[in-house]
């Protein structure tokens, strides 16, 4: 780095870390106080750059880009933070990195010299991992060939690819599955390979080129330097890129070998989701087909509800940072999920429909008829009461099968009015669960030529899926003499009464 | 005193014909009576578990039915004292009807054998008898209350294979072919069907259905 062979002076460094804090609000201010202004190579920072100007002793350093990735989703900045060496941070400036920044995991991209030269001061609880991008020597007396070398030094093939290859899918690999707190990337000025790495993710998460040098340029804003160029990072180490191994996608995936996975967990990690996707909803337990739900039109879903509520409504996202809230209108609940970018919503819409109630075949109903009823949907193991309307009547109590289903017998009360009447299944508190079936219910006495009926779907299929069973018999001899018996019986009481008359009117006729 | 003599006279016709009627009554009883296997229509060729003969209900069992009253080793129900041969019949014509009422009878043609307990459902009926008499299936039934006898959770083994009850439930006849839930063929499942009789002797209009969950089996009741 013979071009630079004597870093910022600590008057530099004073001024531009004023000028980085105000440069924020007064971004035309650089010109002025910068040693060697160029508004070209020194952009003003905009307000999705996150410089970092409360950690005494760091000068170039930043957060990711708030820019806009892949899909349109927003890079979450905060994941990851690119410095200088952190030689000359405070003991302060150190806490405040792992307090106020989360940092807990440094990775250093310089030589072994250079870390033994001008050692990092040690985070508070943060690991640190080396991982030299030139090897044992990382000094050039040319930029544009420290530029040429940033993308395959000692490249031979893929199973000795030198260590600058080896380092990009070591650095990406951690960052893809560091997920506790935020990383702290650095090398010596935090501008080439630091840049060269911050450009590697950044074109996995989908940034564009303007913001990828806009970044890059921005270590030459903090710095206060002219280094940094288009002509090194574009002209050099993207254009080799592109002629000598098909492009940044092949780079990536074939050279250095980011699987779709860890490109997948990169996304995940460093953009914002948005993700506004229900995984599953339920309503007490009944699941909710979510194609259905999320057209216009919206699901219905049977279920054992009294009177549906949001609480009975339950939400899962497919993205843990997206949330949910669930309107209730009568019988509809229409659920919004919020992605975790605040912005991206999706609508689903169920409506919950009453299990439906329905008779067996049954002749005209009576009060003291009995009926099979049956009915489906409810919540598998729960009690439910039959009840008669219209006034509440409990005649039967049934238990859900494992299947949600019930049968049960009931029988109409002796005492029920002829007329029309409601039949429904309630909760342990009486609340209807069920849709009221309709039944006409004939007076005893003319219910030969009065037909019963059920309304609705009250009856169920008549179509014989089994046999009948004839299990019935009787025993010769038994009840069945009852009229022989009875018919004997009279004829003996009928003899017996008359042999009392002739002995009681024989005396009177004598007197 | 005519009065006297024409009442006398009415009233002695009046007793005599009485008398002749009631001797009538009293004989044509007792004829009835001695011979107890003239009247009805149904077969009665059959015994129950007390050695009476049987008459039963409905139509005469049909040879095609090829029902056998044993061979499928026994039908149990400890917890209400029953122990009878397992025998085997075939649905004929839509109706299950066992000719005879001292065995449990395996349903060939419905659900699986007992055999193959953890493929299906076995299906299995057996007669319960009104006035007086001792089927199989008057063990499995209370008559007086209208349900059946035996608890959940009851054992029955069905030739060596053991299930325990968990549902039992009165059923109208006419309703039960078109009763899918019980008609199900589900593995390990047991469906033990009898008639519910009444308490006033008149012949039966509802079977009690005994469902069972073979123990050990990969649907089997909840622990």
């Amino acid at each position: 780095m013979s071009r630079r062979p004597v870093r910022p002076s600590a008057l530099l460094r004073a001024s531009t870390t004023a000028v980085a804090a105000a440069a924020v609000v007064v971004g035309v201010g650089l010109s002025s106080t910068a040693a060697h202004a160029d508004p070209d190579l020194q952009p003003a920072p905009t307000a999705q750059d996150h410089a970092i100007t409360d950690v005494p002793g760091m000068v170039n350093g930043r957060e990711l880009g708030a820019v806009t990735g892949l899909g349109g989703q927003r890079v979450e900045a905060s994941r990851l933070i690119r410095s200088e060496s952190l030689d000359k941070v405070t003991a302060a400036g150190a806490q405040t990195l792992a307090s106020k920044y989360h940092v807990d995991l440094v990775i250093d991209l310089r030589t072994p010299t250079q870390v033994a030269e001008k050692p990092d001061v040690a985070i508070p609880g943060a690991q640190e991992v080396h991982i030299s991008m030139f090897g044992a020597d990382g000094d050039y007396s040319d930029d544009t060939a420290m530029y040429h070398d940033l993308v395959d030094k000692g490249y031979v093939d893929a199973t000795n690819r030198g260590p600058m290859v080896s380092a990009y899918a070591q650095v990406l690999q951690i960052l893809a599955t560091h997920t506790s707190g935020t990383v702290l990337v650095h090398c010596s000025h935090g501008m080439d390979r630091t840049g060269t790495v911050v450009d590697l993710l950044d074109r996995v998460l989908g940034v564009g080129s303007a913001d990828v040098l806009h970044d890059y340029l921005l270590s030459n804003t903090q710095l206060g330097v002219t280094w940094a160029t288009p002509a090194l990072l574009q002209g050099t180490f993207e254009h080799d890129v592109a002629t000598k191994y098909d492009g940044m996608d092949s780079y990536l995936s074939k050279t250095i070998g980011v699987t779709p996975a860890e490109a997948a967990a990169l996304r995940t990690r460093f953009l914002v989701s948005d993700d506004a996707s229900a995984s599953a909803i339920t309503v007490d337990g009944v699941t909710v087909p979510l194609a259905a739900a999320s057209t216009a039109a919206g699901a219905t879903v049977t279920a054992p509800v009294a009177t549906l509520s949001a609480a009975d409504v339950h939400v899962s996202t497919t993205n843990a940072a997206a949330r949910s809230t669930v309107a209730v209108q009568g019988d509809t609940a229409v659920v919004t999920v919020t992605a975790a970018d605040g912005t991206t919503t999706a609508t689903y819409t169920v409506h919950v429909a009453r299990p439906v109630l329905a008779l067996g075949v049954h002749g005209t109903l009576t009060p003291g008829s009995t009926v099979t009823i049956g009915s489906s949907g409810l919540t598998p193991g729960a009690a439910y009461q039959v009840v008669v309307h219209s006034t509440p009547q409990v005649i039967g109590r049934v238990t859900a099968a494992p299947d949600g289903t019930v049968r049960g017998s009931v029988t109409l009360p002796a005492d029920l009015a002829p007329g029309a009447h409601t039949l429904f299944l309630a909760d342990a508190t009486g609340n209807a669960v069920s849709d009221p079936l309709a039944l006409t219910v004939a007076s005893a006495t003319t219910a030969s030529s009065t037909s019963g009926s059920a309304a609705g779907s009250a009856t169920t299929t008549t179509t014989a899926v089994g046999p009948s069973v004839a299990t019935g018999g009787t025993v010769a001899g038994g009840r069945d003499d009852a009229p022989w018996l009875a018919l004997g019986g009279l004829g003996v009481l009928v003899l017996g009464g008359l042999g009392a008359l002739r002995f009681r009117s024989r005396p009177r006729a004598e007197h | 005193m005519t009065g006297t003599s024409r009442r006398g006279r009415w009233g002695g016709r009046l007793t005599a014909l009485a008398a002749v009627v009631a001797v009538a009554m009293v004989a044509v009883a007792g004829v009835e009576l001695l011979t107890p296997h003239s009247h009805g229509a149904g077969s009665s060729t059959s015994v129950d578990l007390a050695g009476a003969p049987v008459q039963l209900d409905g139509p005469p069992p049909v040879p095609a039915a090829s029902a056998t009253p044993s061979g499928h080793g026994r039908f149990a129900v400890p917890s209400v004292g029953l122990d009878v041969p397992l025998g085997a019949l075939s649905v004929v014509d839509g109706v299950v009807e066992p000719p005879g009422s001292t065995s449990a009878y395996w349903v060939r043609n419905l659900g699986v054998e007992p055999s193959a307990a953890p493929r299906g459902t076995v299906f299995v009926a057996m007669h319960s008898l009104r006035g007086g008499g001792v089927g199989p299936g008057n063990a499995l039934i209370d008559v007086a209350d209208g349900r059946a006898r035996v608890a959940v959770g009851a054992t029955v083994t069905v030739d060596g294979v053991t299930y325990r009850v968990t549902r039992t439930e009165t059923v109208a006849k006419r309703d039960l072919p078109a009763d899918a839930a019980i008609w199900a063929d589900t593995p390990d499942r047991l469906v033990v069907v009898t008639c519910l009789q009444r308490p006033d002797g008149r012949p039966s209009v509802d079977n009690v259905v005994v469902e069972a969950t073979r123990v050990g089996g990969s649907h089997s009741t909840p622990s």
